[in-house]
């Protein structure tokens, strides 16, 4: 999976639970500053990118996830290990 | 201690039978039945088929979808019926100290629905993805948890979890809060969406549900020869309670006086009620007696009458045990002939249709009401509504564990 279709699919899923416009999202929205969700919020958004690729993301990675770029990055270098 | 008078002023019902105050009595008077079969889940192997369920209900006309999507349907009604309530009483809370404002809601299974969801995820993709939701969705206090947190309530928190009597005890504790003087409103009622496999079967294996699929509007018949259990519903249903002298410092429109509570226990059964009934008895005569009321002052039962061949034996007997004479002359109904079960919103579900009793003088009917059995031998206002003046009334609710509660309703009068 590259670089694009990760950041594609994690802006999707963001949209759908946050209920939001995709085009206001960009690989520099802070999670909590500019998409407005709570640390229990996050913590949802993780879940679901867990359950999208079956991925497990330990509690030392969640600091490092603050904006989308942060998070695409990640996904990127965990699939890279994967294979 | 001059204890400090309470009242009724905001009704908010959503239930089989309708969606707001003046549907769900227009219903009510109608003796129309919210009983249908089920399709939504696979009860091909159950003996009960049937249930009380609310069509027509879209959460997102009331709440967020954010919300809505983060609760379980419980809360959906709990906050829709809560929305419905402060409208209904015009209630503005904007100049009023919140840490006297208290929601106190009774809820018997609370958010069941996504516990059984959650437990299935657990067993089929492991226990480590489950919903970080889970369990501020599934504890039963979610309901009071977002209606505080929905309409800025600092007071007074919490969930009554008293099966099938949790609305009216949770509707009796805030009114003993506002009585007691620690809070001035009180937001209650009760709220259930049991209507999952999980708990219908469950209710199925005690054998206590109706059998009658062919027949589902017959089927909740309660006092009736012929009945055969009870019929599983949902609802959500709250009222808006005020110390009086701030209510008509307001101009609130005043349904009843809620004038007295008692509750206890016939320390007998878990699910049986005693047949000897002197524990309804009991809680009967002394919530009357709270109201500073004498027997022959009651115009008026909505019975707890859940169309079991126990239940609605004792609570005959304990009917004909504290009424004694007059017994067969008061007009009795089960409005859970017309709305199921609804377990703890059952109490919240009832103590709204005593207001609206009080207010209109109609009694509603128990309807399918055909065959008179002989244990059970007073006037149950069959079939049809009986307009009657009715100045006190009296709702029992009665729960698993042998717990019985009732509220006394008042035409409010000398203020």
């Amino acid at each position: 999976m590259d670089k694009a279709e990760i950041q594609k699919k994690v802006i999707d899923i963001i949209a759908e639970h946050r209920d939001m416009d995709k085009t206001i999202i960009t690989l520099e929205s802070s999670l909590r500053d500019d998409l407005g969700m709570d640390s229990f919020e996050a913590m949802e958004f993780i879940f679901y990118l867990e359950e999208t690729y079956n991925i497990k993301i330990p509690d030392s990675d969640l600091v490092k996830l603050k904006v989308i770029k942060d998070i695409v990055d990640y996904l990127e270098i965990r699939f890279k290990e994967n294979q | 201690m001059n204890k400090r008078r309470v009242v009724i002023t905001g009704l908010g019902a959503v239930s089989s039978i309708g969606i707001g105050k003046v549907e769900f009595w227009k219903s009510s008077i109608a003796g129309m039945s919210g009983v249908k079969e089920i399709d939504f889940f696979d009860v091909s192997l159950l003996s009960s088929k049937i249930c009380s369920n609310i069509i027509g209900f879209d959460p997102l006309d009331y709440i967020d979808k954010q919300v809505a999507k983060r609760t379980d349907r419980f809360v959906h009604l709990g906050l829709a019926a809560t929305t419905l309530a402060f409208d209904d009483a015009q209630l503005k809370l904007d100049n009023i100290d919140r840490s006297r404002v208290g929601a106190i809601i009774g809820s018997g299974a609370g958010g069941i629905i996504f516990h059984e969801e959650q437990i299935l995820a657990g067993y089929e993709k492991g226990i480590h993805r489950l919903n970080p939701f889970a369990i501020p969705r599934i504890t039963p206090n979610a309901v009071s948890g977002h209606i505080a947190i929905k309409f800025n309530i600092q007071g007074p928190n919490m969930v009554i979890s008293t099966a099938c009597s949790a609305g009216n005890i949770a509707i009796g504790e805030g009114f003993r809060k506002i009585q007691h003087g620690e809070i001035d409103i009180c937001i209650t009622g009760g709220v259930e969406a049991p209507l999952t496999p999980f708990t219908f079967g469950a209710y199925d294996a005690m054998r206590v549900l109706s059998k009658r699929n062919s027949a589902p509007k017959e089927a909740s018949r309660p006092f009736d020869k012929d009945r055969d259990g009870f019929v599983l519903g949902e609802g959500g249903a709250i009222l808006i309670l005020e110390e009086l002298s701030l209510a008509l410092k307001r101009g609130a429109r005043i349904y009843a006086e809620l004038g007295g509570y008692s509750l206890n226990s016939g320390a007998y059964n878990m699910v049986i009620p005693k047949p000897e009934a002197d524990d309804i008895a009991k809680v009967m005569i002394d919530s009357i007696k709270d109201a500073s009321l004498d027997t022959g002052d009651i115009d008026y039962i909505n019975a707890h009458g859940t169309s079991t061949l126990q239940n609605d034996k004792a609570e005959s007997k304990a009917i004909r045990d504290v009424f004694k004479d007059r017994a067969k002359d008061i007009n009795i109904s089960s409005t859970k002939s017309m709305i199921g079960h609804t377990l703890g919103a059952s109490g919240g579900l009832e103590t709204i249709i005593c207001c609206l009793v009080i207010e209109n003088n109609i009694i509603p009917p128990t309807i399918n009401y055909h065959t008179p059995d002989p244990e059970c031998d007073l006037n149950y206002t069959p079939n049809t509504a009986v307009k009657k003046q009715v100045n006190n009334c009296i709702t029992n609710s009665f729960g698993f564990g042998s717990n019985n509660s009732c509220l006394i309703l008042k035409r409010l009068i000398n203020y």
